[in-house]
């Protein structure tokens, strides 16, 4: 558990809700999936729009630049036009509803 | 034209329109330009997309901390954190646009929330009735100017409704915002400490603004930035003014600019409305090209962290370099016929909202909505409107801006209720 870094709490984001972190000098979205917390970088890896801005919707995110889709539970590119997969980093809520990520 | 001939530092440079031919002549025979300065070291111009992409992605290399508007040394940033000698020098090192992770991001955090696209969307039925009452109240006179009247009037309804400033001091608001952008511009100038004027009574009805709030929160971003934490500590009077500043003067003065001259760019090409009005499925894609045509802020700049090449050329720690964004979206090797104007141009990968990284445009959901819903309006309310009579612009190196453009159109009687 020690190369865990706590980064928010979890009501920081409500369900369906994204919020901002900084995570070991990266932006890193967090994302409430119907009770499931997901992080992935910020950054949309077609021209770095940012993600935390976009549209959640279930498990994808929309970017506000050109509208280019991740699944936020692996990273993966659905919708161009980004190609390349988000990094996404390991999440573990402990008891305390603290919000601990893994760096990938 | 020569190098020798291009000065950016010159005032005028875009009062009779963005010399277009002046960054293609860059793009083409200077893409990194170190441009001199009378009394500096000069500032480093980049005109070409994918060098402005690349710096603007790249915050580590390129920060924000030194201040990102004015293109001689630093005016603040290092200079005042020594002590800096007036109240809106001593503020900027604190506002969000000038700064860089991780306090960029946690400060911006705050904000990104209410600025998302599902939030954003939210608002279409409001910002489509205040964008209606905007018209209906100017169609009966057959004519007004479109900026004042028309223009400046949507964004700066939507953002005093998101900063929660009540509607009879929205005014106050563009008046301050006038005087602090157009500071070299004759007509909001009134005097050399003009724009020192406006950000202290900015400042000052920001706070009597925070202390009612404190008082009675409201769903509201002054509410949201009161009740805000970073770093475990709440912001200080100083951060709280400057970030009511800089969301005032930004949610308005750009896309107030962006729908003057996004009308403008209609009246010059009348065959690209009239295409428009015959297939509104166009109006996203218009709305994009709008976007790059326009490209209200014309650059930003950054200061180099570290020794870099660019194109062949050494840029070295401390150096300024600024981003013209104004040029990036008029590249030939990005945009097929650049200089043409067609609400059908896709693909669109503009830079009116930044080249991607930290400080991409934080309304771009709202300002793509505000331009949206009122061309779309203009559309249905006003088809026939023209051009009346010269358009002034305001006179900055900074802001693509108009300040006067009168407009006619057929008078029409509107009923009560916005019905007719």
């Amino acid at each position: 558990m020690s190369d865990f870094v706590k980064v928010a709490d979890l009501a920081d984001v409500p369900p369906g809700e994204m919020t901002l972190v900084d995570f070991q000098g990266e932006e890193v979205v967090l994302a409430n999936v119907n009770g499931t917390i997901y992080a992935f970088s910020d950054a949309c890896t077609h021209m770095a729009g940012r993600l935390s801005q976009g549209l959640l919707e279930d498990t994808i995110v929309t970017c506000p630049f050109h509208a280019g889709r991740f699944d936020v539970t692996s990273g993966e590119a659905v919708s161009p036009p980004p190609k390349e997969r988000l990094t996404v980093y390991r999440v573990h809520v402990n008891d305390g509803g603290e919000i601990h990520l893994l760096a990938p | 034209m020569r190098l020798a001939d291009v000065n950016l530092l010159n005032l005028d440079l875009a009062v009779n329109g963005v010399p277009h031919d002046l960054f293609r002549f860059l793009r083409a025979e200077a893409p990194v330009y170190r441009h001199p300065e009378p009394d500096g070291p000069g500032f480093w111009v980049l005109t070409r997309y994918h060098d402005i992409q690349a710096v603007s992605q790249d915050w580590a290399t390129y920060s924000s901390a030194h201040g990102v508007v004015g293109l001689g040394p630093s005016e603040y940033g290092a200079g005042s954190q020594n002590g800096g000698d007036s109240p809106a020098a001593g503020g900027a090192e604190l506002m969000m646009l000038n700064m860089d992770p991780p306090r960029h991001t946690k400060l911006r955090n705050l904000v990104n929330k209410g600025f998302t696209m599902a939030r954003i969307n939210r608002l279409e039925p409001a910002i489509r009735k205040a964008a209606a009452e905007i018209l209906d109240s100017v169609a009966p006179k057959g004519g007004c100017d479109f900026v004042t009247e028309v223009a400046a009037e949507l964004p700066l309804r939507v953002i005093a409704e998101l900063i929660g400033i009540p509607d009879e001091d929205r005014h106050r608001v563009f008046d301050w915002s006038n005087r602090l952008v157009g500071n070299a511009d004759p007509e909001f100038q009134v005097a050399p400490e003009a724009s020192m004027q406006a950000s202290m009574e900015m400042f000052a009805y920001a706070e009597q603004l925070a202390t009612q709030r404190r008082r009675e929160p409201r769903d509201d971003l002054v509410s949201v930035l009161m009740d805000a934490e970073v770093d475990g500590e709440k912001l200080t009077t100083m951060e709280f003014d400057v970030f009511f500043m800089l969301l005032a003067v930004a949610g308005n003065e750009t896309t107030r600019n962006l729908i003057s001259g996004g009308m403008l760019a209609f009246f010059e090409h009348p065959d690209q409305w009239a295409r428009l009005r015959s297939d509104r499925s166009l109006l996203p894609s218009a709305v994009e090209e709008m976007l790059r045509w326009v490209t209200p802020v014309m650059y930003f700049r950054r200061a180099a962290t570290g020794d870099r090449e660019i194109r062949g050329h050494q840029i070295r720690k401390g150096d300024s370099v600024t981003m013209w964004y104004i040029s990036g979206n008029r590249d030939e090797e990005v945009f097929a016929d650049p200089d043409r104007f067609d609400v059908g141009r896709s693909p669109n990968l503009h830079l009116a909202f930044g080249g991607g990284g930290p400080h991409n445009c934080l309304g771009l959901n709202l300002a793509r909505l505000e331009i949206r819903v009122m061309f779309e309006e203009l559309i249905e309310r006003m088809p026939d409107i023209e051009l009346a009579g010269p358009v002034q612009r305001l006179r900055s190196n900074f802001i693509n801006g108009i300040k006067h453009m009168p407009v006619k159109f057929a008078p029409r009687r509107v009923a009560a209720q916005g019905v007719g």
